[in-house]
């Protein structure tokens, strides 16, 4: 992005400080600099005095390893502040309740969801009618597809496994998994294989906000 | 900064003063009163968003429905209570919280939702600030004098406040307390109402909405001398400050702290608030 200074706010949590760290690496090693690094409560819900403190540290890039909702309340919070930063997020960002928080402040923040190889499987049709028929004709959450995916994943290990632990890291690291959320495999370092990361993008359009595909713009 | 802290502390006196003025007369804690928020926030919701009435309509619909939340409290629940100066009108209220928060997180589910409200902004002096942070403090400013007005020259204000006094002695010489206590309740419930709408607007209606600001409101009551209506708001205006400071410079957590061992300390050397009056001299 060009961007040669960084804040990073992050989640007190386990997930939000490994994010925060994998961030700060990467950001770095490119030879970024990292001129803020704050962490907030997993219920904070007031960001005024924190923007405040950002506002001393000029216009940056701002990644957000926070929750949906918290994060919807920030850029809130930093747009009302008039702070210029760009925003940045992962893939909890195409959680709704981002847009429920931060409403049409949101127009240019951008995020990236890793999206596994096979979108439309079998599987994701038969979970997206099956969601769509017990949540009210809702979209899944990306959680959702993850999550169920990971039990089915669990379940089918466990029994073809039985009681042998090798036998179910060898099932797992040669896995190719027709899931809910496409087709699952595990590299090397057994993190989850993305077919490709899209970047995306908030825009404001017909008085709502939509997420673009931030090449295609 | 002064904006923040304006913001801030109008906010944190208008979900204390709901509480605050109940505690005036029963004096017992209702711990209910942030699920009375979160309630209020959920009838607009359905009121506005879900049958698409106005916004005028859903909100004056919202604050009836926190009116008679309050009055209902009060009549079905801690009516008998009141006078038996016990601690089951606190533990009640606790289970209340709980009971009321389950209901909305069943009716509505557990997803944050939207008030379909624009919280838009106007440019004063330079500076953004939000259409509800001014309206809160035009609430506070009318609501504060109002409520000093009805205990000092209302007939049933004067009875309201001799019942922390001596509630045995008025009911022995035959006076009815129900009706002003529940108008009482109901007016609290209106308070709860309206700081719910603050709240749905400022960040999302969900069950747990106003949790943190409840723990908070608590501890400027609790500072500002729970029972005094212009004790909340010098008290969330002497507290707003240092929270806001030490949210700037140490988080979250030290803030929570820091609010917590000053209401402590305010509980251990001075237990009527700092700016408590004696309700007999009153």
């Amino acid at each position: 992005m060009g961007a040669a200074k960084a804040i990073i706010i992050f989640n007190n949590s386990e997930w939000g400080q490994q994010l925060a760290d994998a961030f700060d690496k990467k950001f770095k090693a490119d030879s970024g600099e990292i001129s803020m690094k704050e962490g907030v409560a997993e219920d904070q819900t007031l960001f005024s005095p924190l923007i405040g403190k950002i506002k001393t540290a000029g216009n940056t890039v701002m990644f957000l390893a926070v929750g949906p909702s918290q994060a919807g309340l920030i850029i809130k919070e930093a747009k009302k502040q008039s702070l210029r930063n760009q925003f940045l997020g992962t893939d909890n960002f195409t959680a709704q309740e981002i847009i429920t928080a931060g409403g049409k402040t949101l127009d240019g923040v951008r995020y990236v969801v890793p999206t596994p190889k096979g979108e439309k499987t079998a599987e994701r049709e038969a979970f997206d009618r099956i969601y769509k028929e017990t949540f009210g004709n809702k979209e899944p959450h990306i959680f959702a597809l993850n999550i169920y995916d990971a039990v089915m994943i669990l379940y089918k290990t466990a029994l073809q496994a039985g009681d042998s632990t090798a036998k179910a890291i060898n099932i797992l690291e040669t896995l190719n998994y027709a899931g809910a959320g496409g087709t699952i495999q595990f590299d090397k370092n057994h993190d989850i294989q993305a077919a490709v990361y899209n970047r995306m993008v908030f825009r404001e359009q017909h008085g709502t906000m939509a997420r673009v595909v931030a090449d295609n713009e | 900064v002064l904006i923040n802290y304006l913001e801030f502390a109008g906010a944190l006196a208008l979900i204390s003063l709901g509480f605050t003025l109940l505690y005036s007369i029963t004096r017992f804690a209702n711990f209910s009163h942030q699920a009375t928020v979160a309630f209020t926030a959920y009838i607009c919701y359905a009121a506005h968003v879900l049958a698409g009435l106005g916004l005028v309509v859903s909100i004056s619909l919202a604050l009836l429905a926190a009116i008679l939340l309050g009055m209902a409290e009060y009549y079905l629940l801690f009516r008998p209570f009141l006078s038996s100066q016990s601690s089951i009108p606190v533990i009640i209220s606790f289970g209340l919280g709980v009971f009321i928060q389950a209901c909305l997180s069943l009716g509505f589910g557990t997803d944050t939702l939207s008030l379909g409200i624009q919280d838009t902004t106007v440019i004063l002096s330079g500076f953004k600030v939000y259409y509800r942070d001014i309206w809160s403090w035009v609430v506070l400013l009318i609501t504060i004098p109002l409520l000093e007005l009805f205990f000092r020259r209302c007939r049933m204000g004067l009875l309201l406040r001799a019942i922390p006094v001596n509630l045995r002695q008025i009911q022995i010489w035959g006076v009815s307390v129900h009706l002003p206590l529940m108008l009482i309740f109901g007016i609290s419930g209106l308070l709860a109402g309206v700081a719910g709408i603050y709240l749905g607007m400022a960040e999302a209606v969900s069950p747990a909405l106003g949790y943190k600001w409840g723990i908070w409101a608590f501890s400027v009551a609790v500072i500002g001398g729970l029972g005094s209506v212009y004790g909340t708001l010098l008290g969330a205006l002497i507290t707003a400050l240092p929270i806001l400071l030490a949210y700037r410079f140490g988080g979250a957590i030290m803030a929570d702290s820091l609010l917590f061992f000053a209401a402590a300390l305010v509980l251990m050397f001075r237990p009527q608030g700092l700016f408590s009056i004696n309700i007999r001299s009153v």
